[in-house]
């Protein structure tokens, strides 16, 4: 009795506090989207939030040279398109790598048993724990032994290697999720073990790939250090690249010394193919499997 | 009969051919081939370079002049992280074979030989005299130049003159002494409330040779760590910060924005580079002020007004064009390098950014028509070179560190702010790379 | 040499390929499930491996960046170690850093976990909270300090514009506040991958396993600890991990905001690396703080497993 009584009253303030929770939450996330937003429209974007009078969307025509930004000592984003088009080789060509590679090992490292595999399990997340700024010139050594200078598909090789070990769990954890009984039962129909691979196996870790491919086309879109040794050329650059040598332009601080404009507008252009690739695996995202850690070292 | 036509056909042309050869190679030789590269930052500086149509120009006078085909591939490199790519590149040897160059690498740079000896070219040419003297010495390690400097951007005062007129201070303004700066923001402190009358320097190490003071003794090779005028230094922030409060120590703690704080007439002085006058206040710069030149008055940075201090001074850097060590062709190269420094891109790019010419013949054009350009071309005359000598980035970074970290937020008085830096860097530095100037002791 | 010639020549090859391709259709791929592992190990390997060995054999010499010691660089053994040890520096950022991760840890863990459970519960607007939620992961990292940039400034900031609004005084966030600042906007976009690994998660739970908990009138608290934790356990740890990684790889909020500063209190060791081997050009020693981090990571990593087990 005594206990009801108390859910009776808790019961609706808990669900008050968590629209408050949720509320502050949402609070925290959006407000600097909506900054961006707004800024994005701004005709002079400044560094702080000013609604503007007139809004505007010269700040898109800036982006792909129909206007020139301003006089004097001002750079202009020439190559926005070929930008935008090297993003998205990087990025699908990243993706490619690690959905495929990842899925092999996921496959292999789930169907497999021997001795030490919890041990390359957990080696592969450690793998990459030294901070990248102290591999960075052995790294660029070795890209340069590579031939990977100036070469989109050897920056997205680059980043796959760092997105692999991730998605290599999140793969092996789907395929685990498979049962063994499905792929014997299809062996047993007469597919033979390769056919059963393509028309069992594959449809039915058709989401973990739909994950791994939304992980690393993020990686891949969004990377600057990677690019920022191996590019070369301005033809070549990534956008990540140049936002940094065309909006963060005027010597001084790092920071204020930005074309905020310009800069909003093709964050949100830039954040497009995220949202879309997002639209498409949306359903699949809340569904990630994990491997389990079975490891004993 | 068909056979014999063909044949005949077949030596026809082939002498034709051959004949055309043999006219072609005696008549006109066919220019040499040679590809360089000229490494840059992307954005800005490459979009100056081609709209200018340096590299064209430069291939036309090649292949007229010396009968050689140019081929210059441009490396570029983004403008945030470029000295660290830069560094990185010279560190792997992927450099290009003309670089732009910031003058605070080249020491490092030249030590490790990856910059080429540029003295024996620049004693030949005849533009190298026409060069401002505090540029020369900015390329110039141990007797040997290793780089041709492009641009400069000294420290100079700006100061509101609307904010002037209401606190009553004549005119154009121009101090003498650190005194009379003092004196101007606190007439302003008391007269116009509720703005910041002096944002008191830009960097940190100016005020040590406005004392009148050097932080490295080329003779022995030791920085000095104590001394008379780094004790001023530290007396002009201490003066300025706490014990006259003519700033508020958030001013540098929080890094305000002081261009925006000087557009919105909120801050009266403030010392900055040349640069913020087209790229913040210039129009259509994020900070525009209108009119700038009614509202905006500017002045040379005094001497402490100590014996033996300069009259006026600042203190300039200098972005550089330098040749790699390892280029293939050197001398096509030099070539290039003497196209782009040539005087009339140096106008057009001081005009533009206004960071200010390296040559006095380079004052043409536009350039020399900007009362403010022509004006600052002055301060060249009163500027020191920052001193080139590895190492020193750790020095400033650790002079720094003391106002920022103890003279500001702790208020610790200019004598223990010497005695914590003089530790400091005799700890960074190495004990035999520092010494004390009397009366002082380490 | 005949036999060798002999073994390589074309028809051999073939005969491999062959028989490679017969036991693939009649069902022995297993004998070849190994190799499928070689690509993603090749991969991880040359670019990870190898640069990691390489950053190592350089936290033993005397490397420098820039100068003569880049090419003219010595063994010098453990001096680096030794001399990091003496460093207050060093030990001032290693405390920082903990501070920053355990921190950002915390925040991150929990607003992923806080939104993991609204996005699967049973609201209306859940479809709708989701999109709000993946908003930040979709904004390009090079533009996110720049936002905050802007949004933290002292006295045009929009952030102490809002706090005035409700009538708070002004907050020194980039002074005073610098690293609760750092960690805000690293948290910022940092929540998401929790969110989703633990929102699976927390899908992946049968109904059933709630509907008894209503039969048996069982407190919240009792459902997430003896429910909800134990079924998410895996998941969650894995999670830990790879935020912790992240966390102290990444220093590009603490470069763009406050270098390091106030009194290198938020000096985190990526950033010190960064500034030993860039700003300093020592290289050499800027390594061995890596390879330090990279040790502190593998035996946190190793304990988290280990604790997981005994869970």
């Amino acid at each position: 009795m005594y206990k009801g009584f108390l859910k009776n009253i808790t019961e609706p303030s808990l669900e008050v506090l968590r629209y408050v929770i949720l509320i502050a939450m949402l609070f925290y996330i959006l407000t600097p989207l909506v900054w961006l937003f707004i800024t994005t429209f701004h005709p002079r974007g400044g560094p702080y939030l000013e609604i503007p009078e007139k809004p505007t969307l010269e700040n898109f025509l800036i982006l792909f040279g129909i206007v020139k930004m301003r006089v004097g000592a001002a750079a202009h984003p020439v190559y926005m398109h070929k930008w935008l088009l090297n993003s998205f080789i990087i990025a699908i060509t990243t993706m490619i790598i690690v959905v495929v590679l990842s899925a092999m090992a996921g496959y292999a490292l789930s169907r497999l048993k021997f001795r030490g595999k919890s041990i390359l399990m957990a080696s592969l997340l450690i793998i990459g724990f030294m901070p990248t700024i102290a591999k960075l010139l052995p790294l660029y050594k070795l890209c340069i032994m590579l031939g990977f200078i100036n070469n989109l598909i050897g920056v997205a090789i680059v980043v796959a290697s760092g997105a692999l070990p991730v998605q290599i769990w999140i793969m092996k954890g789907f395929f685990d999720h498979i049962p063994r009984d499905l792929e014997e039962q299809a062996w047993i129909f007469g597919c033979s073990k390769l056919s059963a691979l393509f028309r069992v196996v594959m449809p039915a870790a058709g989401p973990g790939l739909m994950v791994v491919a939304f992980f690393s086309f993020l990686a891949g879109w969004g990377n600057f250090t990677v690019p920022l040794i191996l590019i070369r050329t301005e033809t070549l650059f990534p956008v990540s690249l140049g936002i940094a040598s065309v909006f963060l332009h005027h010597p001084g601080e790092i920071g204020l010394a930005v074309e905020y404009g310009p800069l909003c507008a093709l964050s949100l252009i830039y954040a497009l193919p995220s949202i879309i690739l997002y639209y498409l695996t949306r359903r699949y995202l809340m569904h990630i499997k994990l491997a389990r850690i079975e490891v004993g070292v | 009969m068909s056979i014999s036509i063909k044949l005949l056909v077949l030596i026809i042309v082939a002498i034709v051919i051959i004949a055309g050869g043999l006219y072609y190679y005696f008549y006109i030789l066919p220019p040499k081939k040679i590809k360089i590269s000229l490494y840059t930052k992307a954005g800005l500086w490459a979009d100056f370079i081609r709209e200018t149509k340096i590299i064209e120009k430069f291939r036309e006078r090649m292949l007229r002049e010396k009968n050689i085909d140019v081929e210059v591939e441009m490396i570029t490199r983004p403008h945030k992280g470029y000295r660290d790519t830069l560094v990185a590149d010279l560190a792997a040897g992927t450099v290009g074979d003309v670089i732009w160059i910031g003058d605070t690498e080249i020491p490092g740079s030249a030590e490790a030989g990856h910059l080429l000896d540029l003295t024996p070219y620049v004693t030949k040419w005849d533009r190298w005299k026409k060069f401002f003297p505090v540029g020369k010495k900015l390329v110039t390690v141990k007797g040997k130049v290793y780089a041709v400097p492009f641009e400069t951007a000294p420290l100079v005062i700006f100061y509101r003159k609307d904010i002037f007129e209401r606190a009553g201070i004549p005119i154009p303004w121009q101090p003498e002494s650190w005194e009379d700066i003092y004196e101007a923001a606190r007439i302003i402190k008391e007269k116009v409330p509720d703005i910041v009358p002096i944002n008191p320097m830009y960097g940190i190490e100016l005020p040590i040779f406005a004392a009148g003071g050097i932080i490295y003794d080329p003779k022995d090779g030791k920085f000095i760590v104590k001394s008379d005028a780094i004790l001023a230094c530290f007396k002009y922030y201490y003066e300025v910060f706490h014990a006259r409060k003519l700033a508020p120590v958030e001013l540098w703690l929080e890094k305000w924005d002081t261009r925006k704080y000087f557009q919105e007439a909120k801050l009266a002085i403030t010392v900055d580079g040349t640069w913020c006058w087209r790229e913040k206040w210039g129009p259509g710069m994020p900070y525009e002020i209108r009119d700038i030149e009614k509202v905006v008055g500017y002045a040379l940075f005094p001497g402490s007004g100590a014996p033996g201090a300069p009259k006026y001074i600042s203190l300039t850097g200098a972005y550089c064009y330098a040749i790699w060590a390892k280029s293939k062709h050197k001398d096509i190269a030099w070539e290039l390098l003497k196209e782009l420094v040539k005087p009339e891109y140096m106008a057009e790019w001081g005009y533009r950014t206004s960071h200010l010419v390296t040559a006095e013949d380079a004052m043409i054009g536009k350039y020399a028509e900007d009362p403010f350009l022509k004006w600052a071309a002055e301060v060249l005359k009163h500027s020191l070179p920052k001193p080139l000598i590895p190492g020193v980035k750790k020095y400033l970074t650790l002079l720094k560190r003391v106002v920022i970290d103890y003279l500001l937020p702790e208020a610790k008085t200019p004598e223990e702010c010497m005695d914590i830096f003089a530790e400091m860097a005799t700890k960074e530095l190495g004990a035999d790379k520092v010494k004390a100037l009397p009366p002082y002791k380490l | 040499m005949l036999k060798l010639i002999k073994f390589f020549s074309l028809s051999n090859i073939y005969k491999l390929l062959h028989r490679v391709l017969r036991d693939i259709k009649s069902g022995l791929i297993d004998i070849y499930l190994p190799l499928f592992l070689v690509p993603a190990l090749t991969l991880l390997i040359v670019f990870q491996l190898i640069p990691t060995i390489w950053a190592i054999w350089y936290s033993f010499t005397d490397i420098e960046l820039l100068g003569r010691k880049l090419f003219e660089y010595n063994f010098i053994g453990f001096e680096n170690y030794s001399d990091l040890g003496e460093d207050p520096i060093f030990w001032k950022s290693m405390s920082v850093t903990m501070e920053y991760c355990i921190y950002s840890l915390v925040i991150r863990f929990t607003i992923g976990l806080a939104a993991a459970f609204y996005i699967t519960s049973k609201m209306r607007i859940a479809k709708y909270i989701v999109a709000l939620l993946l908003l930040p992961y979709t904004i390009p990292g090079t533009v996110i300090p720049y936002i905050w940039l802007s949004m933290l400034d002292t006295r045009y900031g929009t952030l102490n514009r809002l706090l005035s609004l409700v009538g708070l005084p002004p907050q020194s966030w980039v002074y005073r506040r610098a690293m609760e600042s750092v960690i805000m906007i690293n948290c910022w976009a940092g929540y998401i991958m929790a969110m989703l690994i633990l929102a699976s998660a927390l899908k992946s739970i049968p109904e059933e396993y709630y509907e008894v908990c209503e039969i048996y009138g069982a407190s919240r608290l009792f459902r997430f600890l003896h429910i909800t934790l134990p079924l998410i356990k895996y998941p969650l740890i894995l999670c830990i991990i790879l935020i912790f990684k992240e966390d102290i790889d990444d220093f590009t909020y603490v470069y763009m905001f406050t270098e390091g500063g106030p009194h290198y209190r938020t000096e985190l060791l990526s950033l010190y690396a960064y500034h030993k081997a860039f700003a300093y050009y020592e290289l050499g020693y800027g390594c061995a703080v890596g390879v330090i981090v990279a040790i502190i990571v593998f035996l946190l990593t190793l304990a988290q497993i280990k604790l997981s087990r005994i869970a």
